[in-house]
């Protein structure tokens, strides 16, 4: 990952286009969950695509925060997909998803404590032993903290990224949500992080509420994401880019227009 | 408190029970910021359902809405996996007796979306077709699905009209879920295949004259449908 690379995050809805010209992107960033256990013709279509552009996989249910024991056989399946699409990365959040056997399909916020920052780094070098690669970690947006928070998110995120030398997939986006929705500096965070711990940059969309930003991932990219984007980048320059939409997906031209957007932005 | 404790705590608030202020921050604005939770859950496993069951939903209209909203509440997912959620809905909308259109569709859409995991194995060419031995083991590739059809299903897929059977091919090699309605010929001779031993028990229980199991193997090879079990 010496050069950065600019893509989107793949979605059903593009596919087809863009296995027709799959030269628009460098990278193409897939949801694990997706694709990890199919075996026809939608996997032959990524592995025809993983031969003409970068992959990197991007997980949700992984619970890597979590207390429920982690998926050995989900493990197993994220390595062999890995190698075969030969993944620029493979990651997912730091957030947990389940609870006993109940899943959430919420990134939900694991408390900042020394407790939850040993359990997680014993679960993260778990994780990376199984995968046999460092695991890539997006910081995730909150709406609140727990009153019994002993860290930063900076200082957890640091902390965890040292000890177990797992990478960050910094979402710029989450991050700008953050700092407003708790208060704190996002520039600040960023140079908290580690030194070349950034392994890509997520840039996305949110929309802003009365009291606090809710992350929507659906909407354009605001200026002021934009400009902790740049601040970023001048930071982890050598980190890759990925334009990430969730719902109310544009036509590729717009996720493109953002692409060509940010190759101009981390040049600033 | 305990990290599981906290788990819990998060966990409780976002099925319903009351915020605990003074353990979760801030405060000022906590419940509208929790509702951004709940609401997530809702949202997600909504739009899970119908990127697997689009036609189930045309059909229902409105009660999508309503049907489908239901169903996500009603589950107390174990599955981490969001894409797998949607197995028990064929069951589901029969036990609320939606319309029989719908839980075909439905099943048709699951199964379609199972077929997308399958395995994909090497089909059977004309040249190794014409060198098994009647002791061969032959099955339907395991990302085709012989399945049964009537009228309003291939409308509402769509798929083009029935022909003499109520059978239909589904696949989704083409990356599309497609049904192609089978021939009384073709039916028969993928219904043996379920059953039959061997190429020797197809061709006895096809009930096919030559010229029939010459034309529907053709076709099988073409198709590229056929594989060794």
């Amino acid at each position: 990952m010496s050069r950065p690379l600019f893509g989107v995050g793949l979605r059903e809805v593009h596919l087809s286009e863009l296995c027709a010209r799959p030269e628009v992107c460098e990278l193409y960033e897939i949801i694990t969950e997706n694709v990890c256990f199919a075996r026809g013709a939608k996997r032959e279509r990524l592995r025809w695509l993983a031969e003409r552009a970068n992959m990197g996989l991007h997980g949700l249910s992984l619970n890597v925060c979590g207390h429920a024991e982690l998926d050995e056989g989900f493990l197993r399946e994220l390595r062999a997909l890995a190698d075969e699409l030969g993944a620029l990365y493979v990651s997912d959040h730091l957030s947990w998803t389940r609870h006993g056997a109940r899943s959430t399909y919420d990134l939900l916020p694991t408390p900042f404590t020394e407790a939850a920052l040993d359990h997680t780094a014993a679960r993260v070098q778990h994780v990376q032993e199984r995968l046999g690669r460092p695991l890539v970690l997006e910081n995730v947006s909150t709406y609140v903290r727990f009153a019994s928070d002993e860290l930063s998110e900076a200082q957890f995120t640091r902390a965890l990224l040292e000890r177990t030398g797992a990478r960050l997939l910094l979402d710029v986006n989450n991050l700008y949500v953050n700092a407003t929705n708790h208060g704190f500096d996002a520039a600040e965070f960023l140079r908290q992080l580690p030194d070349e711990s950034v392994a890509a940059v997520h840039v996305a969309g949110h929309e802003r509420r009365a009291t606090f930003c809710f992350d929507t991932h659906d909407r354009p990219v605001s200026e002021e994401v934009w400009a902790l984007y740049r601040a970023a980048m001048r930071r982890f320059s050598a980190a890759s880019t990925v334009v990430e939409w969730d719902s109310a997906i544009p036509p590729l031209s717009t996720l493109l227009a953002e692409v060509a957007r940010a190759r101009v932005e981390a040049q600033q | 408190m305990s990290l599981p404790e906290h788990e819990a705590l998060l966990a409780w608030i976002l099925e319903g029970r009351p915020p605990a202020e003074q353990l979760l921050t801030p405060v000022d604005d906590l419940a509208e910021r929790l509702e951004t939770y709940r609401g997530g859950f809702s949202v997600r496993t909504f739009s899970a359902l119908g990127s697997v069951f689009p036609r189930t939903a045309r059909v229902l209209g409105e009660d999508w809405q309503l049907l489908g909203r239901r169903f996500a509440f009603s589950l107390a997912p174990a599955e981490p996996n969001l894409n797998l959620i949607g197995r028990a809905l064929p069951a589901f909308l029969r036990d609320q007796g939606a319309p029989s259109l719908a839980r075909a569709l439905a099943a048709l859409e699951w199964t379609a979306f199972e077929l997308v995991h399958a395995e994909r194995t090497s089909a059977l060419d004309a040249a190794a077709l014409a060198t098994l031995d009647e002791g061969t083991r032959l099955a339907l590739a395991p990302d085709q699905r012989r399945v049964s059809i009537d009228d309003a299903v291939l409308a509402a897929w769509p798929a083009p009209p029935r022909e003499d059977s109520t059978q239909a091919l589904l696949s989704t090699r083409s990356g599309e879920a497609t049904l192609t309605p089978l021939s009384s010929v073709q039916a028969r001779f993928l219904a043996v295949l379920d059953d039959a031993a061997n190429v020797g028990g197809v061709i006895e229980s096809a009930g096919l004259d030559a010229a029939q199991l010459g034309g529907v193997l053709a076709w099988a090879v073409d198709a590229a449908i056929l594989v060794r079990r």
